[in-house]
């Protein structure tokens, strides 16, 4: 089986773990604790298997319901602690990752200056061009900042999505979405070595 | 000074001693019978009014009250002389009064007379020595009854005299408060003058500050030549002028501090950010324009002339601040900027310094940011049409192999033969096919397996992307269930059908307590 590995980048109290436990609900709570840090840092893990022939999505305990001739990803998810102090964790958690969904709490714009640190730190350990994908997450909250707002305070071209992880609204179509783009990246790197090592194609 | 009859002042007193009224009268009767009451009359004013008369005069001269207590002696031997004889019942009656008796007190009345004719002489005395102890310019008094109007005059005297003392008290006031008003204006004056001077060294000249201490001799000549005290009004116009000037130039002080050190920073932020420049092709258009900045900002030496100009230049100062700011953006944005990078600089504004900058910042942060960006996908030429016949070609390989079972690279013509082993290559890694030299054929594998794999293949990657955040994990148990899982198909394709029931059994459970191990903290 084929998979897709996240990692679920924002800053504290964005939304992650409401994210990955509306994809994955009996997702995993990890407790990390290392070194001199004085604190426990939280992060989830959530799988998810996605039939991109049937554009479906289906929880780890569902598996006896996909189609074994279907294209079946299985998709890990990778939550990553949100504190300004955990870099060097997240960096660790986001590196080989094949895409980045970034979690914003469209009620506090104040925040995404964290949220642009931690894109930064990304961007550190992915190579360029990797799929990355803004939640303007809390939408069902009043004050909560329009997508086009969201997008043009972080000032970056980066698509964002309108969510609320919380009631689920756009959760699903916007993972499926985005989960198109990764297959598409992974494809299409694939097509490109393949070309590069076994045609001679350097540039397609 | 009003003085009540004394003889009727005596009658209220013997009618309040407990003598009735009709007692009283009689022996007023038989005093005037017997003509004694036309010298007590006269004794007992005298004695009275010289009682009042001495007791002014102790009081004027400040004395001690000598006289006044004879002269009061006096008054009650003569009451006493009444009271004497309006308790003799051998006078008390209207005829055969006891002659002996009335003769003393004729006696005692002559005396009594005498001795406040001597009391009012020694008044007279005193005044006189007072008036020449004093030096006051009053004749001497011949009588007794000069006293009254001499203590008048004295009164006067004594008031207008006290009233030139404290015109003189005055007068020391004033100058007092003349040199004090004039010693603070000096010092006001010297602070205003310190700031001129540390204004000097800037190379400002605020000439409101300059005309103020101009005004200087003029203002404290002013206030010296006042004769009679100082208008207020006046002197709290001027401090508070001076207080208003010393503001201003001290706020003039900060504000041309800061522009001074606002333009040294810019002038070297600008060869910075010139140098920057240089590493950046497409701003090579714009590298011109660096020099120009500051050709408008406020000159030295500067000539302020106003409060209102103090406030332009303070928002001069404020706009150079958000330049100071935005240069040290955009050096921080090409620092970091990587090579390569594409800038869209038709966004780029000239309207003004600050427009320029503001809109150079967000183009490099924007392209920076959006650095490494997924692209559209618009894929061109063969890579576009492989991503989308893939799912085709997918599709018929899995269809040909559910109708035939196997088939052969030669039955795959639909696919160009260089991507051929490419697609097969995906089915593999879906786990969908197997491919064995050129037959490739569908992986058959039970249901029940299916499920189990798929649980192995979530706990290696649970491992995998957890692994160092789960120190108690027995690695080696999970590489030994894939071992195991492996060995369990090759049963399975032996026919060893019991074996290979007995081990899928055996590691599913295994995998229950890893599965339950790796959610445990969950």
């Amino acid at each position: 089986m084929r998979k897709i590995s996240l990692a679920i980048i924002g800053p504290h109290q964005a939304g992650k773990s409401t994210f990955i436990r509306r994809l994955d609900p009996s997702a995993v709570r990890m407790d990390y604790e290392k070194g001199t840090l004085s604190t426990t840092v939280g992060f989830d893990y959530g799988i998810i298997f996605w039939d991109a022939t049937k554009d479906k999505l289906y929880p780890k305990e569902s598996i006896e319901d996909l189609d074994p001739f279907d294209e079946i990803w299985k998709v890990t998810l990778t939550g990553t602690p949100g504190q300004i102090a955990f870099s060097y964790v997240r960096k660790a958690l986001v590196k080989g990752k094949d895409g980045v969904i970034m979690i914003v709490d469209s009620t506090q714009p104040v925040q995404l200056v964290y949220a642009l640190g931690q894109y930064q730190e990304a961007r550190e350990v992915l190579p360029p061009g990797f799929p990355f994908l803004v939640l303007a997450n809390k939408q069902d909250l009043p004050d909560a900042k329009p997508p086009d707002v969201i997008k043009s305070l972080l000032g970056m071209e980066a698509e964002v999505i309108p969510i609320s992880a919380l009631r689920g609204d756009g959760v699903q179509e916007a993972f499926i979405h985005f989960l198109k783009v990764v297959r598409t990246d992974i494809m299409r790197r694939s097509i490109q070595s393949y070309a590069e090592a076994r045609i001679g194609v350097r540039k397609l | 000074m009003e003085s009540e009859n004394p003889w009727e002042a005596l009658r209220a007193s013997l009618l309040e001693a407990g003598y009735s009224l009709d007692k009283i009268d009689k022996l007023e009767s038989f005093m005037k019978k017997d003509e004694l009451f036309p010298l007590f009359e006269k004794v007992l004013e005298k004695v009275k009014k010289l009682g009042e008369i001495s007791s002014e005069v102790e009081k004027e001269t400040e004395s001690g009250e000598d006289i006044s207590n004879r002269a009061n002696l006096l008054f009650q031997s003569v009451k006493g002389v009444a009271i004497s004889l309006i308790g003799d019942p051998a006078y008390m009656r209207s005829f055969l009064r006891n002659k002996g008796k009335i003769k003393e007190v004729r006696r005692i009345l002559e005396v009594t007379l005498e001795e406040a004719n001597s009391l009012g002489r020694e008044l007279v005395n005193k005044v006189n020595a007072y008036i020449r102890e004093r030096g006051l310019d009053i004749e001497e008094l011949r009588s007794y009854e000069e006293i009254p109007a001499a203590l008048s005059f004295l009164r006067i005297l004594k008031r207008s005299k006290e009233a030139q003392e404290q015109k003189a008290e005055h007068k020391e006031e004033q100058r007092k408060v003349k040199e004090e008003a004039i010693s603070s204006l000096n010092e006001a004056f010297e602070k205003l003058r310190s700031i001129e001077e540390e204004l000097d060294l800037m190379g400002v000249r605020y000439e409101r500050l300059s005309h103020y201490l101009e005004l200087r001799e003029r203002f404290i000549e002013r206030i010296q030549g006042i004769e009679e005290g100082i208008p207020q009004k006046y002197l709290k116009n001027i401090t508070s002028r001076l207080a208003e000037v010393e503001n201003d130039s001290k706020k003039l002080i900060q504000i041309s501090q800061k522009l001074i050190d606002l333009k040294a920073s810019i002038e070297e932020m600008k060869g910075d950010l010139l140098e920057k420049m240089e590493r950046i092709e497409e701003l090579g258009k714009f590298k011109e324009i660096i020099p120009y900045i500051g050709l408008d900002f406020p000159k030295i030496p500067l000539l302020v002339r106003s409060k209102i100009h103090i406030e332009s230049l303070r928002r001069e100062v404020e706009r150079l601040n958000r330049i100071s700011s935005l240069i040290k953006s955009v050096i921080d944005e090409l620092e970091y900027i990587p090579k390569g990078t594409k800038l869209d600089t038709s966004k780029i504004s000239l309207d003004s310094t600050e427009s320029f900058l503001d809109s150079l910042n967000n183009c490099l942060r924007a392209s920076r940011l959006s650095y490494g960006m997924p692209e559209t996908v618009s894929y061109t030429g063969i890579m576009s049409e492989i991503l989308e016949l893939y799912p085709k070609w997918r599709e018929k390989i899995i269809s040909l192999l559910r109708e035939r079972g196997e088939i052969s690279l030669q039955d795959l013509k639909f696919i160009p033969g260089s991507w051929r082993p490419w697609v097969l290559r995906n089915l593999t890694d879906e786990g969908i096919v197997v491919v064995n030299e050129d037959k490739v054929a569908m992986r058959i594998i039970p249901e029940e397996m299916r499920k189990l794999e798929i649980e192995i293949e979530v706990i290696e990657d649970m491992v995998s992307d957890l692994g160092v955040m789960l120190p108690n994990l027995d690695d080696m148990g999970i590489k030994r269930i894939r071992e195991d899982f492996e060995r369990a198909k090759s049963l399975f394709m032996m026919g060893r059908i019991s074996e290979y029931r007995e081990l899928i059994s055996q590691l599913r459970s295994r995998v229950s307590e890893v599965k339950v191990q790796l959610g445990a903290k969950g």
